[in-house]
């Protein structure tokens, strides 16, 4: 799997920007999600991918598994991508949308790790404390007991650490 | 000392009580693609440049694996990994740690081992040190430098003489390979240690054969001069990564004296294979190819670096920091790449030629091709008195010696010259491991230059020369002194009165010891004697 290449982002910058000229955020997310679990199928990757399969085979083969089920639009930026060989980036391409569209429509995601699962009120008072007043707030939560207690809080590429087990490796740093 | 109990407690007591007002954010990444000691990770948004980067330890309790941070792109952050990265994988979370790259620092890295990272080598156990500086520092500018004036002892007679070098200046050692450049940093580490100079000494090698550096080692330890010099390896089997870094963090613990106002000496063993290293690096990276495939800035990572070599003004303390780059050219071709560049960065070279090498004039130095561009100001002066003279008459021999060759008739001065420069290069050679004091060195020059020599057959040069140093030593000790402090008048002559005073102690060393062994002038006793 490639990770994420500035070409799958210029793609998904494209299509933001219709998304946002038509705003149908909504809509091409659902539609892109489509196509995503679509690409999951391994065969008909490997068709996508392949070299051997020219590209008004690759266009048909498009029309046939997303045709009608996603809008016209989308099957375009994908015969798009599979006109320029592009459509391994596809994955990435899904992968860039979301976090524009994200930033797009206001929503945060937060993935919070505690040790123990979070009651409701502790949940309740996390996301006050986050200040989530204006857009989304999408919080996912893992428990992972070897963290002690506390919290680690995640967004983007910053990470808050509250955890136990940090704060004594700190300790035991700082008092070597 | 005696620390009381109760001053632990309360030190311990802050240190818990303020631990908790600090909250830890950290910005993390995930790793895209790793290989060849190299990862690209994406996030990290908020890297700085040479940050150090922690990524996953290879197993449980073991500390986590460090790099720097050396590009930083749109969505990525290319980053060179210190040490093993087999277990890192891609997907393995990257953190920041806000520091930027530094090093150990102080006394207690003196007499050890360490790679460029500062972990001990030597199996001496763990390295206590308080101060860090950080890798790579901006060298110090205009007005906090002065000229060099103070010399640095090699104790290689050829070079005291004819090339000499100053503290805090930079001197290129450049030759074939096995033409002795290792040896000439070892002997005058080993003569800092016998004249007790003072001089910390540090040897970095770059990519080289670890059994060799054990035995640069080892002699240096029966030479008694490993206790106050540091070795910093990143050997021929490290990543590029380190071997790239090893020469900053050589001279960061370089700097650490100079900056304290004492005197510190470097060389970097060798530089062509830190180049190498910083382009497989540069290309790993991805940065674009120059000339010969070296990255854009191969000439800026040489000259930064040795632009840290300096001596400081007395304000700050007037220390020195005086670095050997060493150079392995192909063949003689000192005209390509890096050598040049390298060339034009120093202050001047001392070229090694394998033809000397073999035919026996070892050091094997070039003098027409070596020189020290600001070395003279720092010799002595009766040193300068005598030298200037040695340094015209090699050249005017070497000049001679290619045209005698074709055996023709000789006039009588050419002849004389010829005799001389025979002896003179006799004079120069010198045995590894064997550094002369400063003093012995002017005196055998005198000898050379004034003729004395001329009478002596060229087997016997080496003899009259380890005889004339023992009847000084015993019977004129106060002279060689006068050689070391003596004021002098002019810089091209020794005084008067102590010429007069040396000239009549050699005399009295030809009658009464040279002669009496019966050697002066009977070449074939000397070959029985000897």
């Amino acid at each position: 799997m490639p990770g994420r290449t500035t070409a799958a982002k210029r793609y998904a910058e494209a299509v933001a920007a219709i998304a946002r000229q038509e705003s149908s955020w909504e809509q091409w997310r659902r539609d892109l999600g489509l196509v995503g679990e679509g690409l999951q199928d391994s065969e008909l990757r490997l068709m996508l991918e392949s070299p051997r399969v020219n590209a008004e085979q690759k266009a048909a083969l498009l029309e046939r598994a997303f045709g009608g089920r996603v809008a016209p639009q989308v099957l375009s930026l994908l015969k798009v991508m599979g006109k320029r060989g592009r459509l391994t980036l596809a994955p990435d391409m899904l992968k860039w949308f979301d976090e524009i569209a994200d930033r797009a429509l206001g929503v945060r995601r937060y993935v919070v790790t505690s040790a123990t699962p979070l009651t409701d009120e502790q949940r309740q008072r996390l996301r006050s404390q986050l200040g989530g007043t204006t857009g989304q707030l999408v919080l996912t939560e893992h428990v992972d007991p070897a963290i002690i207690g506390g919290l680690i809080v995640r967004h983007d590429d910053m990470i808050l650490d509250f955890s136990i087990k940090t704060r004594l490796e700190t300790l035991r740093e700082r008092l070597n | 000392m005696g620390i009381r109990s109760e001053d632990i407690v309360r030190a311990l007591q802050d240190q818990i009580q303020n631990f908790d007002q600090q909250l830890r954010t950290t910005n993390v990444g995930t790793v895209i693609e790793v290989g060849d000691g190299i990862a690209r990770v994406y996030g990290l948004s908020q890297a700085m440049s040479s940050e150090l980067l922690e990524f996953p330890a290879p197993g449980p309790g073991e500390p986590p694996t460090m790099g720097i941070a050396l590009n930083l792109e749109e969505d990525a952050v290319g980053a060179i990994i210190l040490g093993e990265y087999s277990h890192i994988n891609e997907g393995a979370e990257v953190r920041t740690t806000g520091r930027i790259a530094d090093r150990h620092l102080g006394d207690a890295l003196l007499g050890r081992v360490v790679n460029p990272v500062g972990d001990p080598l030597d199996g001496k156990g763990p390295i206590q040190t308080t101060e860090f500086s950080p890798l790579e520092v901006i060298a110090p500018g205009v007005i906090k430098r002065q000229d060099v004036r103070q010399p640095l002892q090699t104790g290689i007679k050829a070079i005291d003489t004819m090339i000499p070098i100053g503290r805090g200046q930079r001197e290129l050692i450049i030759g074939d390979r096995q033409t002795g450049k290792t040896a000439i940093i070892v002997d005058t580490i080993i003569n800092q240690a016998r004249q007790r100079t003072g001089v910390v000494c540090i040897y970095v090698a770059i990519g080289q054969k670890e059994a060799g550096v054990a035995q640069l080692v080892r002699t240096l330890e029966q030479n008694g001069a490993m206790a106050n010099s540091i070795v910093v390896v990143a050997g021929a089997s490290d990543p590029a990564a380190l071997q790239y870094m090893a020469p900053y963090a050589g001279t960061a613990m370089g700097e650490y004296y100079r900056d304290n106002g004492k005197d510190a000496f470097i060389a970097y063993d060798d530089l062509s294979k830190h180049a190498w290293a910083y382009r497989q690096v540069s290309l790993l990276l991805r940065r674009p190819p120059g000339r010969e495939a070296y990255p854009g800035d191969v000439f800026y990572l040489h000259s930064r670096l040795l632009e840290r070599s300096a001596k400081l003004s007395n304000e700050l303390g007037g220390g020195s920091l005086t670095s050997f780059p060493v150079i392995e050219t192909q063949l003689g071709d000192i005209s390509t790449y890096i050598p040049t560049n390298v060339i034009s960065i120093t202050d001047g070279q001392i070229f090694l030629v394998s033809d000397l090498f073999y035919a026996g004039i070892r050091p094997a130095i070039s003098v027409g091709l070596s020189v020290s561009r600001v070395g003279g100001s720092a010799q002595l002066r009766p040193m300068r008195a005598v030298a200037g003279r040695l340094r015209l008459d090699m050249a005017r021999f070497r000049e001679l010696a290619a045209f005698a060759q074709f055996g023709s008739d000789l006039d009588r001065a050419t002849q004389q010259q010829l005799t001389r420069g025979q002896r003179l290069q006799e004079l120069l050679k010198q045995p590894q491991y064997v550094p002369v004091p400063v003093e012995e060195q002017i005196l055998t020059t005198f000898a050379g230059v004034t003729g004395r020599l001329d009478k002596v057959s060229i087997e016997d040069v080496a003899r009259y020369e380890r005889e004339v140093l023992q009847f000084f030593r015993s019977t004129n000790a106060e002279l060689l002194e006068r050689l070391l402090t003596e004021r002098q008048e002019s810089t091209n002559r020794l005084n008067a009165e102590l010429e007069q005073a040396l000239n009549a102690a050699f005399d009295e060393f030809e009658q009464r010891v040279w002669t009496s062994s019966g050697t002066l002038e009977a070449p074939a006793a000397a070959t029985a004697a000897g």
